[in-house]
């Protein structure tokens, strides 16, 4: 990455529609200047998954995204063969004479590997990839343990066809709900950040920043009403982006500011239980919300 | 590490503050590994460090991998960067002074000490507040980095020791919970003799030694998996006894599961899974002999051999009042959202003498009876002849509970096992 001006990435994440704090920018830089991993956590909808999601809009590379969920193996995260296809090859290839070794030569050559997301950002031709892994937590341990050593060695080895080495490291992103503890070895070789919920200040920012439409004072409301509803025994508590979701909706219903009636027809957008649902009218029947406490 | 090596750098170089910074994180129960401190250093030199803000983050980075760790380390940084700072010449800095002469100190009385370790008696497992005498002996554990070890500071603290007399049936009795549990299905395929999808790799790999054709068929099925076990301990005075013994229940089941979480709480909740599983760890390197990371940076890789594991609580969390209500309404905001789910079992040991606010005793138990599959509450006060649930707690914890099972000895806790079953 030379060239790049480390210290500018604060600005340019902000042109992209990404606010973020120091904290965040010294991580980013670290991970651009000694290529280590970084480990987001932080409940949920408060922007983990974004900062891959920027990082490779500024850097102008491709964002490699590798989902995990419970069960997976290296087989998806990896690479795969294409069987239907080598099924296929052997079957046309049985009269043609060549010899047993030739045609497994053949059927186990690149053009029937099926690159999956850690393969494919390890292969990268022309320019370092970001590689997001999102959500690590929901993978098995096995699967943790597998990652290590990839992300360590940054190679891969394909029995049938040998180690494949990184052409350009890519830069690594993994983040995590905490449905479950990663083991310490991960943690270890990661660079850590922890994303809370925005403070009200940087909430509005952050909705004047992605939606340039809404009116200073819509944006101030809603993230003070967030920030009261953080603090209400939710069973699911609003994160950015329910108050992005609700800010583009107010939008389009042409509302400039908000008063209890229009708060009650658009609950839907943030509130997710019925529990909630009762908990959130009540304080607003109170009129605790749209006011600032103390 | 060898304690003279941080002495052999220049006393005031940035890398010394580093090295003695990151020992003073790990007596503090930190998990920092020499790598850590050296890409630590390493993220110095490309930070610019004159901005005190980019230092502190940079640090911070690399040493932290929790947002728990994360405050310790703002307690630390506090106290070692700017109030120590002032105290300039900092020789060997002088909690590693104190904390080497007490070392010394400790040592020769150690095997009287050793001895009466070696028998663990449930009566041995009481609450002992860490102080003046019992300093000497944390100190030399630091590194089973369950025990923060603080002598410059006075911290309310106490050592919670886990009877660890191996139990044939207490063992069982975690293995058969476990078994009884099978809530979902793993994602993961497996090869299984007669599985319910063909397995293409193998069936493909196999077909080469018959001419391409497939002719040995290989099959994948997916596993039963465990359930997830909630355990809450209520450490408060009037469970003395019991929660030894369900501690030790919980770290046999811990052993046996990966997917085992245990709260302990008497007025404030505690987690204690990663301690419980430090403490196995400590506990199996220490019988292995091997030099794993424990055997490493504690300099007591032999003393580790013998002691019971431990884990240190606040006075709050272990024998003192209970508050049930509001422990667990903690749990539910605190942790509810991810560990409560569709698989997971939840076992509260507690005589259900709540001194705290009722309502906020219901309103948990609601959320945690909807959330999860199964509640039992283990009640050690239920086999006292004409003892009925009408204390408030227990009154108010009743209608959302599944399983209401006393359980006292080691032995109960088979027959516990022994009588439930769900399997979905």
């Amino acid at each position: 990455m030379s060239g790049y001006d480390f210290a500018l990435i604060e600005r340019d994440f902000y042109q992209h529609g990404y606010v973020t704090d120091t904290s965040v920018a010294t991580a980013l830089r670290l991970v651009l200047c000694l290529g280590k991993p970084l480990l987001v956590e932080g409940p949920a909808g408060v922007g983990k998954t974004e900062i891959a999601k920027t990082l490779s809009r500024v850097l102008h590379t491709r964002l490699i995204r590798l989902q995990c969920y419970e069960g997976m193996d290296s087989q998806s995260a990896l690479y795969e063969w294409n069987y239907q296809r080598q099924l296929i090859r052997i079957k046309l290839g049985e009269d043609s004479g060549r010899t047993a070794e030739e045609r497994e030569e053949e059927i186990f050559g690149p053009a029937f590997l099926l690159k999956r997301p850690i393969l494919e950002a390890l292969t990268d031709e022309n320019r370092a990839p970001v590689l997001l892994i999102d959500e690590i937590d929901r993978a098995d341990e096995s699967f943790e343990a597998f990652l290590l050593e990839a992300l360590a060695e940054f190679q891969v080895t394909i029995p049938e066809l040998g180690t494949i080495r990184a052409v350009h490291r890519p830069y690594v992103i993994l983040t995590s709900n905490r449905t479950r503890e990663l083991s310490d070895a991960l943690r270890r070789r990661c660079l850590y950040q922890w994303l809370a919920y925005p403070d009200m200040q940087k909430e509005a920012e952050i909705l004047r920043v992605r939606l340039p439409d809404i009116s200073q004072r819509l944006a101030e409301q809603i993230s003070l009403m967030m920030a009261n509803l953080r603090a209400l025994p939710l069973q699911k508590v609003p994160g950015v982006a329910e108050s992005l979701d609700w800010a583009q909706a107010l939008i389009k219903l042409h509302r400039s500011e908000l008063d209890p009636s229009v708060v009650q027809a658009t609950m839907g957008c943030f509130v997710k239980y019925r529990d909630d649902w009762e908990t959130v009218e009540e304080q607003l029947r109170s009129g605790r919300l749209l006011v600032e406490k103390r | 590490m060898k304690n003279g090596d941080a002495n052999c750098l220049a006393q005031n170089s940035l890398s010394h503050h580093l090295i003695c910074f990151s020992r003073i994180l790990r007596g503090r129960g930190v998990l920092v590994s020499p790598q850590q401190t050296a890409d630590a250093l390493q993220s110095l030199a490309v930070l610019d460090i004159s901005d005190e803000a980019l230092f502190r983050y940079g640090l911070r980075l690399n040493l932290c991998s929790s947002p728990e760790e994360q405050q310790i380390f703002d307690e630390e940084y506090e106290r070692y960067f700017h109030e120590e700072a002032i105290r300039e010449d900092r020789k060997p800095s002088p909690e590693m002074a104190k904390r080497k002469s007490q070392k010394e100190q400790s040592s020769p009385p150690e095997a009287s000490a050793r001895s009466e370790e070696r028998q663990p008696d449930l009566a041995d497992a009481v609450w002992r507040p860490v102080d003046q005498e019992l300093e000497a002996e944390s100190t030399r554990q630091v590194g089973r980095h369950v025990i923060p070890t603080a002598p410059w500071e006075a911290r309310k603290q106490v050592l919670v020791r886990i009877p660890t007399k191996r139990n044939p049936l207490m063992e069982e009795g975690a293995k058969q919970l476990i078994a009884e549990f099978r809530l979902r299905q793993r994602r993961a395929w497996r090869r299984q003799l007669r599985g319910a999808l063909l397995d293409f790799r193998r069936t493909i790999r196999s077909g080469l030694q018959t001419g391409g054709e497939p002719l040995l068929l290989s099959w994948k099925k997916r596993k039963p998996r465990e359930a997830n076990f909630l355990l809450f301990c209520d450490g408060s005075r009037s469970m003395s006894g019991f929660a030894e013994t369900f501690l030790q229940f919980a770290y046999a089941l811990s052993a046996r599961s990966r997917q085992v979480e245990v709260f302990l709480f008497s007025t404030k909740l505690r987690r204690i899974s990663r301690a419980l599983r430090h403490a196995r760890q400590a506990d199996q390197t220490g019988q292995t002999g091997q030099t794993g990371k424990t055997a490493k940076t504690a300099n007591t890789a032999k003393t580790a051999k013998t002691s019971p594991p431990t884990v240190i609580a606040e006075s709050a969390e272990w024998g003192s009042g209970t508050r049930i209500g509001e422990s667990l309404h903690t749990f539910v905001r605190l942790y509810g959202g991810r560990l409560l789910r569709k698989d997971t079992v939840v076992l509260i040991a507690s005589d259900g003498l709540d001194t705290g606010d009722g309502s906020r005793l219901e309103e948990a138990m609601k959320t945690i009876s909807t959330k999860a599959a199964c509640v039992i509450w283990l009640n050690p006060l239920l086999d006292v002849p004409g003892y009925e649930p009408i204390a408030r707690g227990m009154r108010t914890a009743l209608p959302y509970i599944d399983v209401f099972a006393f359980a006292r000895d080691l032995g109960s806790y088979r027959t516990l096992a022994k009588t439930i079953r769900l399997w979905r």
